[in-house]
């Protein structure tokens, strides 16, 4: 009997612990739903997004790209340690230690020259065999974020632009008399 | 006095449409909107962004500017204006002859960057303290990448 409940005990905590492990995975989306910068949706990036740990406060983005504009803008907070979602599992891991990828045909999140993580090397390996792109440390995937800011701006604008004309030259229907 | 009116709004016309560059924008804006440098002290390096929805940013140098247009890459520029650096007369930012580098420090930047009116003050300044001539385009990459190396 001992032994029987002890088996069920054992079940339902299992349970319990693989049904805890994707809420607390998520918490950081729950906590940022939307990037500050671009207020775009973090769920929908969740394969991008990024989770600066500060001493103010954490900031949660959807890229590496809002993550550099971020941390431009807020030069006076102390950065505890900076996230990253794993490409493949979505998990944050620590975006130092991770292995980037830099490029590739999989179109990149606020950027024209796409940028992933991966929490093994094999991964990545793998998405550049699948995909394209070089492998690079946080420090390259950062610089090129930098380098490719001010282009990737410029494209983002230039799309409000184009959605802007089409909004202009086919306004909504009027109501019939 | 109706013709005197209609006289005055097409005279200001211009400046509500952000075609041209706001004169006293140190007075109206006095700081920089990011790090709150006084912009008349740094009158020669300081910026002005017009939006389409009317906002005004106004900034003490290009790498402020830079920070603003990383934060809003959704709106809509009408204008961006950029001090003289000789002058200190607001020109536009698009036009203005831009140079790069030389031994003059920076704005919030270890690298220089100037805008001239025209390119014979450019090259002046350059013979007395080096650096390239260089687009708002060309000057505004640069302003991301020294970003960077500040950061790193």
């Amino acid at each position: 009997m001992i032994k029987k409940i002890s088996s069920l005990a054992i079940v339902f905590s299992s349970v319990l612990i693989m049904a805890a492990v994707p809420a607390s995975r998520q918490a950081d989306i729950r906590d940022h739903p939307t990037c500050p910068i671009c207020n775009m949706d973090r769920q929908e990036y969740a394969h991008s997004r990024m989770l600066i740990r500060q001493k103010e406060g954490d900031a949660g983005t959807c890229s590496i790209h809002c993550t550099a504009a971020h941390i431009a803008v807020n030069r006076d907070k102390r950065i505890i340690e900076i996230l990253v979602a794993d490409y493949g599992s979505r998990h944050l891991i620590r975006a130092k230690t991770a292995f980037w990828v830099i490029g590739g045909d999989r179109g990149g999140v606020m950027t024209l020259r796409a940028k992933w993580a991966f929490a093994n090397e094999s991964d990545a390996a793998a998405f550049i065999r699948d995909h394209g792109g070089r492998q690079a440390t946080y420090d390259e995937a950062l610089k090129a974020t930098f380098e490719d800011m001010y282009t990737d701006i410029k494209a983002v604008r230039q799309r409000s632009i184009e959605r802007k004309t089409r909004q202009e030259s086919s306004p909504l229907p009027q109501d019939r008399p | 006095m109706r013709r005197f009116i209609i006289y005055l709004l097409v005279l200001s016309l211009p400046v509500l449409l952000g075609l041209v560059p706001v004169k006293d924008d140190i007075a109206s804006h006095p700081e920089c909107q990011y790090c709150g440098m006084d912009r008349k002290k740094f009158g020669f390096s300081r910026m002005l962004i017009v939006y389409e929805d009317g906002t005004v940013v106004p900034t003490c140098s290009i790498h402020c500017t830079g920070i603003d247009l990383a934060l809003n890459p959704h709106k809509l520029i009408r204008s961006t204006s950029v001090g003289d650096y000789d002058t200190h007369e607001l020109l536009n930012a698009e036009n203005a002859v831009w140079v790069l580098g030389g031994d003059r420090m920076g704005v919030m930047s270890i690298q220089g960057k100037w805008a001239f009116k025209n390119r014979s003050s450019a090259e002046r300044f350059i013979g007395e303290h080096g650096g390239v001539i260089s687009t708002y385009d060309g000057v505004m990459r640069a302003v991301f990448e020294d970003m960077y190396e500040i950061l790193r």
